[in-house]
């Protein structure tokens, strides 16, 4: 006896959706041709994490977005977002070059170059806001070439600073408390990061009051 | 304020609704003017800097921007035929299926995915219908609704794939990006 076998179509597993969630609700909003309108929904959305998981770190450190992946269009940057990243930008070649520099024992050079750096942070601290972890960091290095007072920073101290440079890069909206853990590092290597005045300010008689 | 539920808390001004839940925290902006979206990026800075902030989120997962637009026809048949005469698909002439009638309700859809970024294009003619009747003891005061709507609909979803720490984002400037991205590459649909 033939068996007929009805198609039972099951709903494909669909990998097309997208996933960004938008609401139930679907209400319309007509498109005039030639005519440019917004959309009828627009959906943002961020799925996060808690805890900072170290199985996780591996993975991330290994396929994370660089900001250039992150911000691809050049026409939608904010002023001092792309102009931190040009000046970061030259502040670790400056700072490469003057720690290869050094490498050659060409300590002239190597100044020059840190003195080039130096220059830009003002500029670079305009941009700050951008949030209060990149203004803690960029004030922490103006910080640290005053207290220097036109010595040359050595070796440690220039990868030091570099190391802060390229993770201000990397992360520009960092919060101030991991700014605050960088501070630390800064300390490490001699450097002092907090600014001259507050040190007066902290120490003399008038804080206490 | 609209949900207060220990996994889900959600906001609504206007037509925008704030979500934050489980895993995931959102913005849905129904029927947003230009000014809404122009408005999008500094309310999308503000809301997820909050909620990283107080959650003490230190990575993303996933980011998405969602743009659906529509555009109404008359009828089915004119959404298809809109449909069919932008070219996006190639549909057999003649009686298929033992159907004289040519396809209604097309889909289109394109997913394009790296390891770090992603986003799917959906174009569709589509029917929506509406059929609500108010209880009984509601009559007086609400009508019924019965309503279908025929049309276009696009559906945009950008989305990152790789894991994004907090440190790099600012979903205001990223919101900015996305839109850009999308109102860019998206004006091959319409052969521009």
């Amino acid at each position: 006896m033939a068996t007929l076998t009805l198609t039972n179509i099951v709903e494909f597993p669909s990998s097309h959706e997208p996933r960004t969630a938008v609401g139930s609700d679907a209400p319309t909003a007509t498109v005039e041709a030639g005519e440019r309108k917004p959309p009828e929904t627009v959906a943002l959305a961020g799925n996060g994490e808690g805890a900072r998981l170290p199985e996780r770190n591996q993975e991330v450190r290994s396929l994370r977005l660089t900001q250039n992946e992150l911000y691809p269009a050049q026409q939608a940057f904010r002023t001092e977002h792309v102009t931190a990243l040009r000046l970061l930008g030259e502040g670790i070649e400056q700072s490469r070059r003057a720690i290869d520099a050094i490498a050659s024992r060409d300590v002239l050079v190597a100044d020059l170059e840190m003195q080039k750096l130096q220059t830009l942070l003002p500029e670079l601290f305009c941009c700050r806001a951008l949030g209060d972890g990149f203004g803690t960091l960029v004030n922490s290095l103006m910080s640290a070439f005053e207290a220097l007072a036109g010595d040359t920073p050595n070796i440690d101290q220039m990868r030091m600073m570099s190391r802060i440079l390229r993770l201000l890069s990397d992360k520009p909206f960092l919060s101030t408390s991991e700014a605050d853990e960088q501070l630390d590092t800064l300390e490490s290597v001699g450097l002092k990061p907090y600014p001259a005045e507050l040190i007066d300010f902290l120490s003399s008689e008038q804080s206490v009051r | 304020m609209v949900t207060v539920e220990p996994s889900k808390t959600s906001f609504q001004t206007g037509k925008t609704a704030f979500v934050v839940e489980l895993k995931s925290a959102r913005i849905n902006a129904v029927d947003p003017g230009k000014s809404s979206i122009d408005e999008l990026p500094k309310v999308a800075r503000d809301f997820f800097k909050l909620t990283i902030q107080h959650l003490e989120i230190s990575l993303c997962e996933r980011l998405g921007l969602r743009l659906v637009y529509f555009k109404e026809f008359k009828d089915r048949e004119q959404a298809a035929s809109a449909f069919h005469a932008m070219g996006l698909v190639k549909v057999p002439d003649g009686k298929r299926f033992d159907v004289d009638q040519p396809p209604i309700n097309q889909q289109y859809v394109l997913r394009w995915e790296s390891e770090k970024k992603g986003a799917v294009v959906q174009c569709r003619a589509e029917t929506r219908k509406t059929d609500w009747d108010p209880p009984v003891e509601s009559v007086r005061v609400w009508n019924p609704v019965h309503r279908e709507q025929n049309g276009i609909a696009v559906d945009i979803d950008y989305y990152t794939v790789a894991p994004v720490e907090v440190g790099q984002l600012d979903m205001g400037e990223w919101s900015k990006h996305a839109l850009h991205v999308i109102s860019r590459d998206i004006r091959y649909l319409f052969k521009e």
